[in-house]
């Protein structure tokens, strides 16, 4: 049984929007005592955000603390935050775009993220036989992509269709007009599907069809 | 309906995407997380937009607009009604914001942003003041600038000025041989004083007795000559300069092989440009060879100027 020195605090409810509201709004007024709040409250979708899209020659704690400046810049200008995670995390991708363009690493973007890859090899918590060969397949489609010629097609695809970023972050993570990132984005699932075309076997798979 | 090709692989990478986990910060990852938080909280909130100039730019032109209609409009000229727009109200621009100063006081480097696309790197003891939009003042130790592509920063100290275009340098107070700031540029374009600075190079360029002089005074009486440092760095630039000229002149391999002697003075302040210049110019003839030079350089030079060019040479060719 546990016993408390001093009676527990009764427990309330807080909105999660409130309590992000009011963190934005600390941040936007430089009130430098929040630090460890938005430390703690961005940490890991931020950590999160940078695995699913960077390449593993990046490092992992350099673009954290380089996305949180950037954050607290971007928040100063008091953008119109629907969701902060999600704000969050395309400021991350922003960042590790800007990272691998200047490191010209261009080509890995998205397709060898540690993150992504660390799942397709980590051992399954299902178990079965299909979940293996569906990773293996998963894995196969991904070096199919990674190989595709126009990779700032398929970064577009990734973006969109994968980590669900809309069209007008999408240009401002790769410093594009929206038009052609709609452009890229319809070329780039052509481009997926021609090459997946090639490989049946893998579609399969993925369908569920193998025996 | 069935679903495109497409569709159905972003549906499962999707499902990747969700189960990838964050990774835990150590507490000096996070104190250094912190430290960057509250460097970054600290910046002076930017002032807004001042407005005052284009209000009065409105009112005058509205004046002169109207002025102009009363002439057109009007049959004697000579007594003309002239409308007069109402005096413009006393504006009063906002104050600036107040100077600020941001001081690393933790163990280790610490960084900030300050202003989009601009980050600041602060060396342990370095102190900034007034870190704004386009220029911070250095007042101690060692500060980096590193600026996106397409964007300006200035970094002050009190006897110089460097100006970043698209690059990173480094600015020391009080590191340069005679005591006055030291700049280093890194990539990108620098400019110290208005003068281009090349990659690689520093600022002021110090003739090496100099250095020592400062450092130790020489005894005064010197038994024996011996060679000294400053002719041993003479022959490396004679050889660096020829090797340029032999690489532009499409003689890589005498090239590299000139580079490779000023590699044998493993101190040599060339080293870490003779090795970046090697890798490249060797990629198209020896990847090999190539591959020996960026490891090298990696090894060496883990944060040097050269680093994208040999880890995109290793990761290209595995």
């Amino acid at each position: 049984m546990l016993a408390f020195a001093t009676p527990p605090r009764p427990l309330r409810l807080v909105r999660e929007r409130d309590a992000d509201e009011a963190l934005i709004d600390a941040v936007a007024r430089g009130d430098a005592t929040q630090a460890a709040a938005l430390y703690e409250r961005l940490r890991a979708p931020i950590s999160r955000a940078i695995r699913r899209v960077a390449p593993p020659s990046l490092e992992h704690e350099d673009l954290v603390q380089q996305t949180f400046a950037e954050l607290v810049t971007a928040l100063r200008k008091r953008p119109a935050v629907r969701n902060l995670d999600a704000f969050a995390a395309g400021v991350a991708t922003r960042t590790v775009f800007q990272r691998v363009r200047r490191t010209k690493l261009e080509a890995r973007f998205c397709v060898s993220a540690e993150g992504m890859l660390d799942v397709l090899e980590g051992p399954s918590s299902e178990g079965p036989h299909e979940t293996t060969a569906r990773r293996q397949a998963l894995r196969k489609v991904l070096e199919l992509l990674g190989a595709l010629p126009n990779q700032a097609r398929v970064q577009v695809f990734l973006l969109h269709d994968v980590h669900g970023f809309e069209l007008s972050e999408i240009a401002e993570i790769l410093d594009i007009t929206a038009a052609n990132a709609q452009s890229r984005l319809v070329r780039g699932r052509g481009d997926v599907q021609e090459a997946l075309a090639q490989r049946p076997e893998l579609l399969a798979v993925l369908r569920g069809e193998t025996p | 309906m069935t679903k495109t090709d497409d569709r159905l692989v972003a549906e499962a990478l999707t499902k990747v995407a969700a189960e990838v986990s964050p990774v835990e910060d150590g507490p000096e990852a996070r104190a250094r997380h912190l430290a960057a938080l509250s460097a970054a909280l600290a910046v002076p909130v930017a002032a807004p937009p001042r407005r005052w100039p284009t209000v009065v730019l409105a009112l005058a032109a509205g004046a002169l607009l109207a002025v102009g209609a009363g002439l057109l409009f009007s049959s004697r000229p000579s007594a003309a009604p002239v409308a007069v727009a109402p005096p413009a109200p006393p504006l009063t621009p906002p104050s600036p914001p107040e100077p600020t100063e941001l001081e690393n006081v933790t163990e280790a480097a610490m960084a900030v942003s300050a202003a989009p696309g601009v980050r600041l790197e602060l060396d342990r003891g370095a102190r900034v003041t007034r870190p704004g939009e386009t220029s911070a003042r250095v007042l101690r130790g060692a500060v980096a600038a590193e600026v996106v592509a397409g964007r300006e920063y200035r970094l002050e100290s009190l006897d110089t000025s460097v100006t970043v275009r698209g690059g990173r340098a480094r600015l020391t107070v009080g590191a340069g041989c005679d005591g006055r700031s030291r700049v280093e540029a890194l990539s990108g374009a620098v400019e110290v004083a208005g003068e281009p600075l090349a990659v690689g190079s520093t600022w002021p360029r110090c003739e090496r007795a100099q250095v020592k002089d400062k450092a130790s005074p020489r005894p005064a009486l010197t038994p024996t000559p011996t060679p000294t440092p400053q002719s041993a760095l003479e022959r490396e630039n004679a050889l660096y300069l020829e090797a340029l000229t032999l690489q532009r002149a499409g003689q890589t391999r005498q090239a590299v092989a000139l580079l490779d002697q000023v590699l044998t003075n493993r101190a040599s302040p060339l080293a870490e440009a003779a090795l970046a210049h090697k890798l490249k110019w060797l990629t198209p003839l020896d990847l090999t060879a190539a591959k020996a030079a960026a490891t090298e350089y990696l090894q060496r030079f883990p944060r040097g100027f050269g680093r994208a060019d040999a880890e995109t040479l290793l990761l290209e060719h595995p």
